[in-house]
């Protein structure tokens, strides 16, 4: 129950919030790391088991390495734009952190449609009744998806970065606020590294097939 | 932003379900429609699913943008910050019992609508559990059909695990926990309300499972089983995937608040030992429910894409699933269970005047459950046939966190130990509790045990175990704590004459129903039955009576909390005469909690030392008061 009474809100300083707001995102992040971990779990371990041979069914085409490492590579170029641009607002420099903030939309965008265009360029043969044949496919596409996911999140966030920081919100006080963005873009970069890795590396099943359910 | 509130909500969440089942039934249907041969089977299954998944989606997005969740996201975007004005309309200002109903982040508004919509789950859950002891009655009943039954205790596990997970951290991590660290409100208010709102949003959805086909699988719902059943399913796995983003933002929110802000000299020493529960639950499901909702989303891939995770023909398994769940599932005994025994310590020295027995040693407990929580889950799949190797290190794991949950029954027992017990109901709590987890604790090192759990797992043993566990000792806990904290929460006592009535009926029944269930679960019946051999005929019956036992003693329960809130006798700000922070301010407490924030100069225990706190004498502090 709270009472009325005349109030006025109380402001933490910035240095506080920010270090608070630092903090909580960060925890986001890691639940959304645990998130990734289920996925990247997920596609090794059926990697290794291999049930029934249905991995990789015969006649199925991996996908193309090329085309994940295009859109990680975007990726990286986007991370270092921003990063760097905020590293500049914390010098007080804040024209160069607006186009860095414009720049790396456009990188997060252009690496969304690629991966987009991957998922559509998949050459996953849908069974007769739709399914996806084996689990090689159907976990590319999970992980291909949730990337994309990530590239939508980040997008939104980075336009939202842009458009505050062209209408003169963010200064050097302020400053902490596009370095939490910063933490954000870094995790799904790292994220999109490791599943490229993994998705490049580890394809075809070590193990003969099993009976495992 | 002014407009918005839960007519809103449901009126866009109607607009949004709508919209998407036709937008849904255009894109994934129509090109099929449009192709001379006659769609496989397989395809219209999966199309159903797809159109099943995008229509809740539609419900939740809509509700969300009719509450006004998507205002702040949005002007934050557009660089339109809120107002102090606004942000004070979103606190709840002036707003009388309306802010109740809409999208408000004063935490204290918060707490409550946790606290309601917590009941209304407990209530729901159980009125189920009534319905399946009714068919349990008698061995051949057909009371419920079998497929009701399956589903009724589906969604009497879900239901009950959705509830008993939020009724502590929700109300109390809410409304209490920022006043007791001197706080003025959470790290991220909106956050905070968002976190309520997601929950709201999906409690239809969830409800809407019977009426949608039903889920045949109970609440762990195990795959390969899950991928082939009704609708129904659809609308489980889209209620666990939103109530973990809920959990995760809630998780971060409260975290952040025990951690970040704290009020000056409130050292971790000096903290109360509830903020160390509140947080470890919180703490520990934000790395543990991602992979039940990572669970959840590939068995959502399965039925609506088309893809094999669990499906065995197409390359898929079971024991993924399995692991998958049960990395939360475990935990989330923890998450349930921490919290609540945190409370009962926490107002266990209030009523015994004592300084909690070893605070340390209770911090060293909980750290201890957290961090063996996670390494433990397996002992959940010992007769699965997965990693037989494994089973031995999981063993010995899952014995071993009986010590630190050990050591939380020893700090409670000498914090009582030659004190003046005040024995008022929360205390009663803390007796029931005792008696309670003893049970439902050794029971559990019974299962832990390979040899044991062979014979007794899947029977109604383990029912009996973890109903112990999260009944007897958690849902007891929560009783306690909101005796205890009604006063703060609402500005009334609790009726505890009539309420001492209902809490110990609901106990004695509870132990009626359970003790029975150990019975005939040690002589082999299966969970999970519709029917059951005659032999276990007793057993049941005395389960069903006590379970109309704890319904009585929980309606009584129910009707106190309910009278008493509406016209119970006015509390002072601290009737109790406790130490911690949250009874030093005025009840009803203002709006920011504090208009001068207090420094701390002395751990929240010290009963029975000569001390120049406030405590005692019932006034708010003064500007710049040491407490």
């Amino acid at each position: 129950m709270t009472m009325t009474t005349e109030v006025h809100l109380h402001h933490d300083d910035p240095d506080t919030v920010g270090s608070r707001e630092r903090f909580g995102v960060a925890l986001l992040i890691v639940a959304d790391i645990a998130f990734v971990f289920s996925l990247v779990f997920t596609y090794t371990y059926l990697r290794f088991l291999n049930t029934d041979g249905a991995w990789m069914p015969e006649g199925m085409v991996a996908a193309a390495p090329g085309e994940t490492w295009l859109v990680t590579g975007a990726m990286i170029l986007g991370l270092v734009v921003f990063a760097l641009g905020a590293r500049d607002l914390k010098a007080g420099k804040q024209p160069k952190f607006r186009r860095a903030a414009w720049i790396a939309l456009v990188l997060s965008i252009i690496a969304l449609v690629l991966q987009i265009q991957q998922m559509r360029n998949f050459n996953f043969s849908l069974g007769e009744k739709g399914y996806f044949a084996g689990t090689y496919s159907s976990s590319m596409m999970t992980l291909a998806g949730a990337n994309a996911f990530h590239l939508t999140l980040t997008a939104i966030i980075t336009l939202g970065m842009a458009n505050r920081a062209r209408l003169g919100k963010y200064n050097e006080p302020t400053s902490w606020q596009p370095r939490l963005a910063t933490y954000w873009w870094l995790w799904v970069t790292i994220s999109a590294v490791v599943v490229g890795l993994m998705t490049t590396f580890l394809v075809a099943s070590p193990s003969l097939p099993s009976m495992g359910t | 932003m002014r407009r918005l509130n839960i007519i809103t909500a449901i009126v866009f969440g109607l607009i949004g379900t709508i919209a998407a089942h036709y937008l849904a039934t255009i894109i994934f249907v129509m090109p099929v429609l449009e192709g001379d041969a006659e769609a496989p089977s397989g395809l219209v299954w999966l199309l159903e699913n797809r159109i099943a998944f995008t229509t809740m989606f539609g419900w939740v997005v809509g509700f969300m943008i009719g509450i006004g969740a998507f205002s702040g996201p949005v002007r934050w975007v557009l660089g339109k910050d809120l107002t102090d004005e606004e942000a004070l309309f979103l606190a709840g200002k002036d707003q009388g019992i309306g802010r109740y109903f809409r999208f408000t982040t004063d935490h204290k508004v918060v707490g409550i609508q946790y606290l309601v919509i917590t009941m209304v789950l407990l209530g729901v859950g159980g009125t189920l559990a009534m319905l399946i002891r009714t068919n349990l009655m008698t061995p051949d009943s057909a009371f419920l059909g079998p497929t009701t039954y399956n589903t009724l205790v589906g969604m009497h596990g879900i239901i009950m695990i959705v509830a008993t997970i939020i009724m502590i951290t929700g109300p109390f991590g809410n409304f209490i926990l920022p006043i007791m660290i001197g706080a003025r409100d959470m790290a991220f208010p909106r956050l905070n309300a968002l976190s309520f709102w997601l929950i709201a949003s999906v409690v239809p959805v969830l409800l809407s499972v019977p009426f949608i086909g039903g889920m045949p699988t109970g609440w762990t719902a195990y795959n390969p089983l899950a991928d082939q059943a009704p609708i129904g399913m659809d609308g489980f796995a889209f209620t666990i995937i939103v109530f973990a983003i809920s959990s995760a933002v809630a998780g971060a929110n409260i975290t952040t608040t025990a951690v970040k802000m704290r009020t000056r000299g409130m050292t971790w020493t000096r903290t109360p030992i509830f903020v160390f529960g509140v947080v470890a639950s919180v703490g520990l499901a934000i790395p543990a429910f991602p992979t039940f909702m990572a669970a959840q989303v590939l068995s959502g891939l399965d039925r609506g894409v088309g893809t094999t995770f669990y499906d065995a023909s197409g390359g898929g398994s079971g024991w993924l699933y399995a692991n998958l769940f049960w990395l939360m599932g475990h935990p989330e005994v923890y998450v349930i269970l921490i919290p609540a025994l945190a409370a009962l310590l926490e107002l266990t020295p209030v009523f015994t005047r004592r300084p909690l027995f070893s605070f340390k040693a209770a911090v060293v407990a909980i750290s201890g459950i957290v961090g063996l929580s996670i390494l433990v889950w397996a002992h959940h799949m010992y007769i699965s046939g997965w990693a037989p190797k494994l089973g031995g290190p999981f063993m010995l794991t899952t014995e071993i966190i009986s010590i630190p949950t050990g050591l939380l029954f020893l700090v409670f027992i000498g914090t009582m130990w030659r004190g003046r017990i005040w024995t008022r109901l929360p205390m009663m709590a803390v007796y029931a509790m005792l008696w309670n987890f003893v049970i439902g604790g050794i029971t559990g090192v019974y299962l832990s045990d390979i040899p044991a759990d062979e014979a007794m797992h899947g029977s109604m043993f383990v029912t009996a175990h973890f109903h112990y566990t999260l009944m007897g000792a958690a849902l007891t806990g929560t009783m306690g704590a909101l005796v205890y904290w009604f006063p703060k929460m609402t500005g009334r006592m609790f009726d505890e004459r009539l309420g001492k009535w209902g809490f110990w009926i609901a106990q004695v029944g509870f132990n009626v129903t359970f003790l029975g269930m150990f019975m005939v679960g040690f002589a082999g019946q299966p969970r999970r039955v519709f029917n059951y051999s005659e032999v276990f005929a007793t057993g049941n019956f005395i389960s069903t009576m006590g379970a109309y036992t704890i319904g009585i003693g929980m309606l009584i329960f129910m009707y106190v909390v309910i009278s008493s809130w509406s016209r119970g006798a006015i509390a002072s700000s601290n009737p109790w005469k406790a130490k911690t922070l949250e009874w030093q301010v005025p009840t009803p407490v203002p709006l920011e909690n504090f208009d001068v924030l207090p420094i701390i100069t002395s751990d929240p225990y010290g009963y029975g030392r000569p001390s120049p706190d406030l405590a005692a004498t019932d006034q708010a502090p003064k500007e710049g008061a040491s407490l």
